[in-house]
């Protein structure tokens, strides 16, 4: 079953478009973003390897793992606000109070 | 033939919008393809015979990740008319690297010898058996991320929340 | 050696004997300041004791089977070097000497650093000082004499700086120290060389093989002994260490310090070849002569004495270099008394004038012999004293001082009598010291003594705790203690002095002829000088004056000479070679700059593009720390798979 064999591909080529989003970009929520397109990468991965066997044990941890995943987000999303009310700026590499000053 | 076209079609829809993503310097329009990759994932999840994933991928993520991200993006971005623009860096060596994970993993894939055990079972109905299972052998991890969550609301909101301190309330 | 058979040997004794000064240094440097005058007391009672324990030991020293007490020390190239005594008669004589001169000078020290704040450290040093000395003489090798060597030097310079805040002293006590350095240098060298050709430091059993670097090992010590000595071309620091308390001068020039250097020719007598021994005759012939000179024209009373020991120092090293080791080595032990008499007699001078001092308010320099005089009816104890041991110095009969000088002189003459030859100038150098050594120590006795009192202070005696010293030295000073053929100690020195040495009456009669001579030009110099003085018609230095001011123009006459040929031809050459090597520097500069220069600094380019390109990885931004934490976590998942 070819399709399947396609998918994997699928899921290796959303991982590493979430890891290149989270190299260049210089936003924090699309850094979020990123990570939750690596999430949903191994969720695929996960659901794959279950369609493939009997039993439902993938399906389940895919279901934590978007759990787990959402309160990740939530959290993020929280932290991302309060450092924009202190700094007034989301782009991570502005906030750099413990750097050594030149 | 008709499951596969589907499926082809939201490969292509998702791959397509993770370019967009990738490339689109609109943050707004970043959240919009976001939400059409997972669209696509949730449909192909149940052409995977994952209808509940799928499901709950749609509610949870399509509408309310997506939904807390755009939130997110209008908070912290003043809105003035012009379009949300971010920037971005390290190109070069990101693709390089990105790309040879991408080769690594393909590689890989590529060696494994996958035992294809899956039997036809498209009349079972498995949302009935999840419901079963979650129940009753994952009735534990099932609790314990509620749990979760609510440690999660909390801390979110605690968090987020800008009350001043009171000094010896 | 079994146990028993050492407690009851001598050495046991001499053991005690050196430890006795050691202890006395110790407890000085643990009472405290409040009780400052406990620490003449003990010291100077341990002192006695070494002095008693001495004369024992000089007394047994007959009776004795072995007189040499080794142990290892350690081994180079399996020959051992030891650590031991040697107590035979020189050693012991000088032993006795020297503690005998210390005990008195620490008596007199009492009375003369009284009030002194930095008593207890005073007393501390003078009895390291005497351990020193004492080790020094009693040593079996002379690696370990050279270490006392180093100690003595040390401690003197401590001493010579007793008043470090003077900034004379201190740089006087500087100088001592760094000249005897240059010394100590040629006597170490000296000690490889004689240990690479014979494998051996023992003193009295070393080889009597003569060959050229037995003569090279031989010159390097005695420069060790010219620094030690103050001999000709070193010999500038000992006047600059009367700075230093004057009991401390008396010390260094007696017992301790410059007798180190004559003994040490003394004990290794066997080594110097006879290339070595012209140099040393030659060496002390300079010193003599230079140091009579000096003490001619000098008007510090220490400084007069100071010159003076120089020159008997040379006298001295002048006998051994002519063979007359015995009789110098007799000098040397008569010499020892009268100067430490004199020096004390000095300090005894000093005092009492710096006590009248307090009750006038003019201030004046008290050791110029020039602001001295009239002082026989003032102090006639120290009088008394002080030119019994005059007396001595100048060589008149019925002193020491004659006895081992006519010793001398008798000894010379018979070594110089062969032929013409150089040994004749040694010889004349011989006769002027004699001639020259009354003159100016009967110049000294008449300005301070005898000469019209230039002003009215009131002067008391000195109290008896520093008369006593002075009138012991003086007594030592006279013939019969140290006699040829009297007394007890006859022995002692008879089995030193050879029985075939006998005065030439021939040499007494012309040494007493020309000490004679000189007495009477003396009176009559300084005699009519203190007429002219009262007739305004000379002023009242007029010899001494013009002979100077005669001095200084034939100086300046032949440094202009000099300078002229310095700037005709040396600075010409200099010139020529100061200009080639600037071309040269010019060369080697830009080759530096360019050559050298570009290299380091390549070097350092591209270290620091390299440091900076690391450094970037950590500039603190959160996705390239991500972005290269993923570049390695790829790289080692190909390691791992391929």
């Amino acid at each position: 079953m070819a399709k399947t064999d396609l998918l994997f591909y699928l899921s290796a080529f959303l991982f590493c478009s979430g890891l290149l989003i989270i190299f260049t970009k210089k936003n924090a929520i699309m850094i979020l973003m990123g990570i939750e397109l690596m999430f949903n990468a191994a969720n695929l991965n996960l659901v794959l390897f279950n369609f493939q066997k009997t039993g439902m044990e993938g399906q389940f941890l895919a279901l934590f793992v978007i759990i787990v995943a959402v309160c990740e987000a939530t959290v993020g999303i929280a932290i991302i606000l309060k450092t924009y009310h202190y700094y007034n700026t989301s782009v991570p590499d502005q906030i750099s109070d413990l750097k050594e000053k030149p | 033939m008709m499951q596969e076209i589907i499926l082809y079609l939201f490969i292509g829809s998702s791959i397509a919008s993770v370019f967009v993503m990738i490339l689109n310097r609109n943050i707004f329009y970043g959240a919009l393809a976001l939400l059409v990759c997972l669209i696509s994932l949730a449909g192909i999840y149940a052409l995977l015979e994952a209808e509940f994933l799928a499901i709950t991928q749609l509610l949870i993520y399509a509408g309310g990740v997506v939904v807390l991200l755009i939130f997110g993006i209008m908070l912290t971005n003043k809105i003035s008319g012009k379009p949300l623009h971010t920037d971005s860096h390290n190109w070069l060596s990101g693709v390089i690297i990105s790309t040879a994970l991408f080769g690594v993993l393909v590689v890989s894939f590529q060696q494994v010898k996958i035992i294809n055990a899956h039997n036809d079972s498209y009349l079972i109905n498995h949302i009935n058996k999840v419901g079963i299972e979650l129940m009753s052998t994952y009735a534990a991890p099932f609790e314990l991320s509620g749990i979760l969550l609510l440690v999660c609301l909390i801390g979110a909101a605690f968090t987020a929340s800008s009350f001043k301190k009171k000094t010896n309330g | 050696m079994t146990a028993t058979e050492f407690s009851s040997s001598p050495f046991l004794l001499a053991l005690i004997l050196l430890s006795l000064p050691l202890v006395s240094s110790c407890v000085a440097f643990f009472i405290k300041d409040k009780f400052a005058w406990l620490s003449p007391l003990i010291s100077s009672l341990l002192l006695l004791l070494t002095f008693l324990a001495s004369s024992v030991l000089l007394f047994q020293v007959d009776s004795q089977p072995t007189n040499k007490f080794t142990i290892d020390w350690f081994s180079i190239n399996n020959k051992p070097i030891t650590i031991g005594f040697l107590l035979d008669t020189p050693a012991l004589l000088m032993t006795a000497v020297v503690s005998f001169v210390s005990l008195l000078v620490h008596v007199f020290s009492a009375g003369y650093m009284a009030g002194d704040k930095g008593l207890v450290r005073y007393f501390g040093l003078l009895g390291f000082f005497t351990f020193s000395m004492l080790g020094l003489v009693m040593s079996s090798n002379l690696l370990l004499t050279f270490c006392f060597w180093e100690l003595v030097g040390f401690s003197s310079y401590r001493l010579i700086g007793h008043w470090y805040e003077k900034h004379t002293a201190a740089r006087a006590s500087t100088k001592a120290f760094l000249i005897n350095k240059v010394g100590d240098l040629g006597f170490l060298i000296g000690l490889m060389i004689l240990w690479s050709i014979s494998g051996n430091l023992e003193i009295l059993s070393l080889p009597p093989i003569s060959s050229t670097w037995l003569t090279a090992a031989g010159i390097c010590i005695f420069i060790g002994v010219i620094g030690k000595s103050a001999q000709f071309p070193l010999f500038n620091w000992l006047p600059d260490a009367m700075e230093g308390p004057t009991p401390i001068s008396a010390l260094i020039h007696a017992a301790t310090m410059v007798a180190a250097g004559v003994f040490l020719l003394v004990r290794i007598e066997p080594v110097f070849t006879p290339d070595c021994l012209v140099l040393i005759s030659v060496i002390g012939s300079i010193t003599a002569i230079a140091g009579a000179i000096g003490a001619l024209f000098q008007f510090d009373i220490k400084r007069i004495l100071a010159y003076s020991t120089i020159s008997q120092l040379g006298f001295m090293v002048m006998a051994i270099g002519s063979g007359a080791t015995e009789s110098g080595y007799l000098h040397l032990l008569h010499h020892a008394f009268f100067k430490a008499g004199l020096f004390l007699g000095a300090g005894s001078i000093i005092h009492a004038m710096h006590q009248a001092q307090h009750h006038t308010p003019d201030a004046m320099d008290v050791q110029d012999i020039r602001n001295l005089g009239g002082l026989r009816k003032k102090l006639p104890i120290t009088f008394l004293g002080f030119i019994i041991c005059s007396a001595a110095l100048a060589g008149l009969p019925l002193t020491s001082g004659f006895l081992s000088k006519e010793l001398i002189l008798s000894e010379m003459s018979v070594w110089a009598s062969s032929a013409i030859s150089w040994r004749w100038v040694i010889m004349g150098a011989a006769w002027i010291v004699t001639f020259l050594t009354p003159l100016y120590i009967f110049r000294l006795v008449w300005f301070v003594f005898f000469n019209k009192p230039k002003n009215e202070i009131q002067i008391q005696e000195v109290p008896l705790i520093m008369r006593v010293p002075v009138l012991m030295l003086s007594l030592g000073a006279i013939t019969f203690l140290f006699a040829q053929d009297s007394w007890q100690l006859t022995s002692i020195i008879g089995r030193l002095v050879p029985s075939s040495t006998h005065t030439d009456i021939t040499i007494t009669l012309v040494s007493l002829i020309l000490i004679s001579t000189s007495l009477v030009t003396g009176y009559f110099i300084y005699r009519q000088k203190e007429l002219t003085m009262q007739s305004d018609l000379l002023s009242p230095q007029f010899y001494l004056d013009w002979l100077n001011d005669r001095i200084v123009r034939f100086t300046l006459f032949l440094s202009s000479i000099t300078s002229v040929f310095d700037k005709k031809w040396i600075d010409t050459f200099i010139h020529g070679l100061a200009y080639l090597q600037v071309t040269l520097a010019h060369v080697v500069s830009w080759s530096d700059r360019n050559l050298l220069d570009g290299f380091v600094n390549g070097t350092a380019y591209s270290t620091r593009g390299i440091g900076s390109m690391t450094r970037s990885l950590a500039n603190g931004k959160i996705q390239s720390y991500l972005l290269w934490a993923m570049a390695g976590l790829v790289i080692f998942i190909f390691w791992i798979l391929y």
